[in-house]
Parts: C-alpha cells; structure tokens; sequence
C-alpha cells in the first residue's frame, strides 16, 4: 500500500490518472490520511462542489492484512453540509481490495467540464476510466448489478445513488458489502454529493491476482491478532450482545434511560421502543430466517459480525439488517414502531445513496412543520420517495435537516454545524452533547466513541466525578476516536480493549508486527492529537469559531422528560475541549 | 433461583385481581414470551433494602451474576452505579441489561468509567433510614439479561398486562398451535384461538409458561 492514485476530473482532454509514492503521507491511513490530504491541500475557504475540493478515499492502516477487524475505509473532503472538514467511514468490502491492490488513497480532483458521468476500473493491472452516461440516476442496488454484468461477478463498487448525482448535502458514498449489495455507506456530511460533483458514479474494484499484504514481523503479528480475535469473542459485548441483536440493542436501553430522542427530539422515552429494538427485530430475523439473517459480518475478517441480513415477511430480501441509528432516526424520532417500515426507509436510503441519520431526522422536522402527521409511516416513506424523485420538497429534504427546519419555520432542529443528532439526547447524557458541541464534524455519535481514553492515558487521569470530568472526558474520546478511525479498525473494538488490557495490547501488537515499528500507547494518543488539530485548523481556517461549538438554544430551555433536564455544560466550559 | 412463588406471584393492592393463565408448551417456544420480559412484569418485594438486596435475596438472582453479567441498571430511569447502597422503594421500576456497545454502553454501566457523561440522569445514593413494608414494583429485563432469567421467571409466573402478552401470543399463534400449545385461564381450559379472542387489553394476568422440561435454574 505504497500508492497514492489521482485522477484529476478537471484535466484538459478528459480525466487524467496519475499515480505517485506516498511521499508526506507515508504512514498515514484511514482518518489520518483523509484529514491530512484535505487539510493540506484543498483551500479551506472552497466551493464544496467545486473544482479545488478533493474527495479522499483511504483504507485503513492494516487494511488488505488478515487482521481481524481492518476492513474500515475512510472518505474525507470538505463538507457540503457542514462547510468544514469531513471525515466519514464505512465497511464492507472496498476497503481490503483497494489494500491489496496497493493503494492507500485515492483522490478526486478537479471538475469535468460537463455534466457528463464517469465509471472507474481499478484491477491489478492499472485503472481505467470511461464516459458512460447510461448510468445516470441508478439506484445503487441496480448500478452494482449493471457492473457486475459489465466487469464480472467477483467485483465490488464504490458508488453514488440518484442523492450524489442530485449533489445532496445529505448524499453518501456506498461500498459493497460481502454479498455484493450497497449497503455499506460513508454517510455524513454529504460525502456523496461531492463524488457526485467530481462526475463519478462508480469506483468497481477487481482485485483478482493480489495476495494479502504480509506484515513486516510475521510472528508478532500472527500471535497478536490470534490474541486479539481471543478478546473480542470472550468478551460480552463483542462475543455475545452485537453478535445477537446488532447495535440496535441499544434501544431499549436507552429508552430506558430517557435519553432515546423521540418526536423530533421532543420527548426522552418512546411508548413504542420495545416493538423496534434489537431483541424484536433478531426475533423477526430468526423467525423469518434466510440466509445471515439476525448475524452476519459487513466485511471479511470480521469476527464480531454486529450485522444482518433484513427480509420480509414472504422470506424477500429488503436490506441489510437496520443499525441502531436507522431504527431510531426513522423509528422513534417520527414516532414510527413498525420494523418493516423502517427496514423500507434504510432500504431507499441506500439506494438512492442518502443518509439514514441526516434523513430521518430531517423527516423528524419535515413532520414537526406539518408535512406528515408523527407516526405515519407511509408518510415517511412517500417522503423519502419525493427525494429520489428530485421534485422541490425532495431537493429540500434531501439537503438535511437544517435545510428543512429553515424552509419550513421550524425551530426545533437538532444538529450542530448544520449536521444532525444522532440516537443520544444530549440533554439526558450530557458528555456526548458535549462531543456533538464540539466535533470537527458537526454532531456526530462516532466523534467522542472510542472508549480507550483510559487505557491510553489522554490528557491525564480524569476524576469522573468532577463537573468538568464531561469536558475532559469529551476530550479524550475524541482523541482516542481520531486515533482508531486511522488505523481503519472497526470502532466496536472499543468495548473489548476497554475492559481487557491485554486485548489492548494485542491491538498495539498487531498495528506494531504488521508496520515493525514498536507501537505504544503514546504514539497513538500522539495520531489522535494531530488528526484533531489538523482538522481543527482547517475549519477555523474556513470560518468557524468557538460560537459554531454550541447546541441549538433551545436544548437549553427545553426540558427533556422524563428526567426534566437541560443541557447545562456552560459555553466556557465547552471551550475547553481544545485546550490541548 | 431462591426466591419463594409468592414474592413474584402474589395480587398487588392497588391493582385488580389477576387472570390467571398457564401456558404449557415445549421447550424451545420458551423463548418467544422473553419478549414481555422486556416490557416489565411486577413482582412484589420488601422495600428499602438495596437493589442487591432485592434482586439475589429476595428474587434470587445469583450474585455474581449481578456483578459480572447484569453491567447496565436504571431504577426509575435513572442509571444505578451502586448495588450496595442504592435502595429500592415502593412502585419503583428496576431494568436489567448486559454490557452494551459502544459510548453509550460504557456510558450506561453500573460504576463505570464514563458515568460522568449522564451524572445528571444518574441515581442518587439514598441517605434516608430504610422502611420496610411489601408493595411491588415493575422489572424488566433487557437482550442477553431477558434471555437468561426470563425463562426462569416466566416458569415461575409473573404479572404483565395482559395487551402484551396478546400482542405476543398474535405473533406467534401459529407456531405455537402447530406446536401443540395448549392453555388454562383460571383453571379452565381454552383454546389458543379462543384465547387469542378474548379482550385483554385493559387487564393485568398473571402468566406462567409450564414446560415440559425441568425449570431453568437461576
């Protein structure tokens, strides 16, 4: 993975492929090479859509390795959505092809003349580029197959649906998953509508005639990841719980907790949690059956295997098995408790290539200013079907949530840097809306996940029972998260290398026998620190203030039941974050 | 498990007397009706002992199951960090979970790391002397938590409204009459489709699931 692929849109006489070394990227993966790229050279004061935008893929560190777990990539650029620097990740299949082709990035630069759409073949013998405008406004479902037809059975794709064709500030990227299906997506901030602007519809990689990259200390890395692989399958969380229900076993519990947003973030506790979350829907996957069905991997080398596979009632396939998030976005936040509609939803959602989060929320408000009663499903549905449709309302939806609240008169909408909340009311468990505060990425769940912080020591031992032990302890995951996202590791590590020190360590040797350098817990708290400040500088470098880390006011005066609480962390308080 | 039949089946007073419902059926359809445990059934317990109390000597939960496997509690939706001196009073309702993923997970979790992130939604210690008197309160038990200790408690019986157990016995009316499930409501025999018929919806019964195996011990 010593490569570095451009192609640059823009170039006179058509696209033009360049490949080059790795240079002052060398090192780098995943997060890391995304933030560094794009902080380095994309002009912080940009047109998102324009010509000086680049739009960075990057597989993870040990991406294309046998190590468990690795198959994470990266796509960074600047957000159309937020206006600052984007990083967003997905698994599925891409991400180990591209590693052991050798690529470590690729970046899209530049424009097309035109609005002509491009397909891109990546294969073991070069890259190929050509015009095809027979793909325009494809679904992601029906444009795999078309490349499947086209460049043979085993390929996988990295795509666009109609929303980055659209340039949808909500648009994703899609990467195949192990059956070959766009179910995978890189999802927040419109990450898609900027592909999109480059004119390409489809990155398909065929990786037939590489081998795995082989480490540096074959040993070690042998011995670590078998004790890693060891960790995650004794441990609860990773061996037992996601295995069983998915992340979706969240809900309950977090209804439980009154923290699950519901109505538009009305309201802390949902009447209908227990019909859509994790133990109901592996219930209705098992009792349905077929093939994966209430556990399956998005990649290979995943030993957790959080995933599934979601079909109706007559045994069809619809779509993967929904993510706690869907459940909740388009579940509890529009007051919707029928599964099968959700499963609709994500389903359109990943065809038309949108974000299930930014989406669901954006139809949490949509139903706020009276364009669909809460509750009514088919609403929704026909809500997300105006979308792909293009019509006015649907470019509206379509650019999020924000958008929405701002055409509509609503003041109730929940994002931050424009982007929306995820599935945690930041009232009820105030450390994250912290994070939601504070993120380079605008209100983002994964931004402050990564429950390392202890173990590597950021920033000093927190006494979490302090007030300020939240601003701290924001902190540090955040630093922490930056320094997994870079190493293209699957973030439900976390949990696992939390409660178990050698599994932590086994991590440490794995990244250490594979690269032969000795790796400690320095050195990643280290790649933390920089991926934040990087992307830090970048967005102050585009605008933003300390004032763009606040939530909407009205978290603030609202109470949220059932608890009655406020979001009560002071703005001096969440300026401290970045003390570092 | 420890706990003696009429601490989980005995008439609550403030409510109206329970329909009695034994559900006999095989082994393995055991599982479908962990689904209620999820949604809360109430037992009837001495109050103002600590939730350890309550939970391993009064409803005879293993304790290094509560230490080891139980990692997530809310007491009246406020997340529990300390078993030892947090008590339980009147009408309060005690949820069980396993290890969750992610930040929330660790966030969530009785004594962990992260509680300071939901200090705000976190159960205060309670300073006052303990009173001691039998009322009931509501438990639910979540994912792999429902899954281990609901079968135990549904052999022994449990209190549920009686809309969630319909919702649960329309579901899956079809399997468990191919499997040959047969009932008893108030000590009369009925038909699963009869059954299915009657209106539930705004009662409380009590329901104990016989199997043919010997009960799951706790």
């Amino acid at each position: 993975m010593d490569t570095i692929l451009r192609i640059n849109m823009g170039a006179e006489g058509g696209p033009e492929i360049k490949s080059e070394p790795l240079g002052d990227y060398a090192g780098l993966g995943g997060r890391a090479m995304t933030s560094t790229i794009v902080a380095k050279e994309v002009p912080p004061l940009c047109h998102p859509l324009g010509e000086d935008n680049k739009l960075v893929i990057a597989p993870g560190l040990l991406s294309g390795s046998v190590a468990a777990m690795s198959g994470r990539i990266s796509v960074g650029c600047k957000s159309p959505l937020t206006g600052g620097i984007k990083e967003a990740n997905s698994g599925g299949q891409p991400s180990q092809m591209l590693g052991r082709l050798g690529y470590a990035a690729i970046v899209l630069e530049g424009k097309p003349k035109d609005d002509t759409l491009y397909k891109v073949l990546i294969n073991k013998d070069g890259v190929d580029i050509k015009a095809d405008n027979s793909l325009k406004m494809l679904g992601n479902y029906d444009l795999v197959d078309k490349m499947k037809a086209e460049f043979g059975e085993k390929v996988h794709c990295i795509s666009i649906g109609p929303g980055g064709e659209m340039k949808l500030s909500a648009a994703t990227i899609a990467f195949t998953d192990m059956e070959q299906r766009p179910t995978r997506h890189a999802a927040r901030g419109g990450v898609g509508a900027v592909m999109g602007s480059k004119g390409v519809k489809v990155i398909v990689i065929d990786d037939a005639g590489t081998s795995t990259r082989t480490p540096q200390d074959p040993e070690k890395f042998k011995a670590a990841n078998k004790e890693f692989v060891a960790g995650l399958k004794k441990h609860p969380v990773t061996g037992e719980g996601l295995p069983a229900y998915g992340t979706n076993v969240l809900t309950n519990v977090v209804n439980e907790a009154g923290a699950y947003p519901t109505r538009n973030f009305s309201a802390g506790q949902f009447e209908g949690a227990s019909k859509i979350g994790g133990e109901a829907l592996a219930e209705m996957e098992n009792s349905r059956g077929g093939e994966g069905s209430a556990t399956n991997g998005c990649h290979k080398g995943c030993v957790i295997r959080c995933s599934g596979t979601f079909y109706d009632k007559n045994g069809n396939y619809v779509t993967k098995q929904p993510e706690y998030e869907t459940v909740w976005a388009n579940g509890g936040n529009c007051g919707i408790d029928d599964l099968d509609a959700i499963a609709q939803i994500d389903r359109l959602d990943d065809d038309l290539g949108i974000d299930t989060i930014e989406i669901g929320a954006t139809i949490g408000v949509a139903m706020e200013a009276g364009l669909a009663k809460f509750g009514d499903s088919q609403a929704a549905i026909n809500l997300v079907k105006e979308i792909g449709e293009g019509s006015p309302l649907g470019r509206i939806l379509g650019n999020g949530a924000a958008a929405t609240g701002r055409m509509y008169g609503v003041e109730r909408v929940p994002v931050v840097k424009n982007q929306s909340m995820p599935a945690y009311d930041p009232r009820a468990v105030q450390g994250i809306g912290v994070t939601y505060a504070t993120t380079t990425m605008g209100a983002d769940h994964t931004a402050g996940y990564a429950v390392t912080a202890n173990l590597l020591g950021v920033g000093g031992t927190v006494d979490s029972l302090k007030p300020e032990g939240q601003v701290e302890l924001s902190r540090n995951l955040q630093i922490a998260t930056a320094a997994i996202d870079s190493t293209g590791m699957c973030l439900f590590i976390a949990f696992a290398i939390l409660d178990q020190p050698e599994t932590f360590q086994a991590l440490l040797d794995l990244l250490s026998g594979f690269g032969g350098q000795n790796l400690t817990a320095d050195d990643v708290t280290a790649l933390g620190q920089s991926v934040l400040k990087t992307e830090r500088d970048f967005n102050e470098r585009a605008g933003f203030t300390s004032k763009d880390d606040r939530l909407p006011d009205y978290f603030k005066k609202e109470a949220l039941t059932p608890h009655n609480v406020t979001f009560a962390v002071t703005d001096e308080e969440l300026d401290q974050v970045f003390n570092f | 498990m420890a706990n003696t039949d009429s601490s989980i089946s005995a008439e609550t007073a403030d409510q109206p007397p329970s329909l009695h419902l034994v559900l006999r059926v095989t082994d393995e359809l055991l599982p479908l009706f962990c689904h209620l445990a999820e949604q809360g059934f109430e037992v009837e317990i001495q109050t103002g002992g600590s939730v350890r109390e309550v939970l391993c000597r009064q409803l005879g939960i293993d304790e290094d199951y509560l230490d080891q496997r139980i990692q997530t509690i809310f007491l009246n939706a406020k997340a529990v960090d300390d078993v030892d001196s947090t008590r339980v009073d009147s009408g309060a309702t005690l949820a069980l979970s396993g290890a969750m993923p992610g930040l929330m997970g660790a966030t969530l979790r009785k004594g962990g790391f992260f509680a300071s992130l939901r200090r705000q939604i976190s159960c205060d210690k309670n300073d006052r002397p303990p009173g001691s008197a039998t009322a009931s309160i509501i438990v639910k038990l979540f994912n792999l938590v429902a899954a281990e200790l609901g079968p135990a408690f549904l052999q022994k019986g449990v209190h549920i409204k009686g809309q969630n157990f319909q919702e649960v016995l329309h579901r899956h009316l079809d399997k468990l009459a191919g499997a040959g499930a047969s009932c008893e409501l108030g000590q009369k025999a009925i038909t699963l489709k009869d059954l299915a018929e009657v209106d539930l919806v705004d009662k409380m019964i009590f329901l104990r699931v016989a199997v043919k195996s010997p009960p799951v011990p706790l």
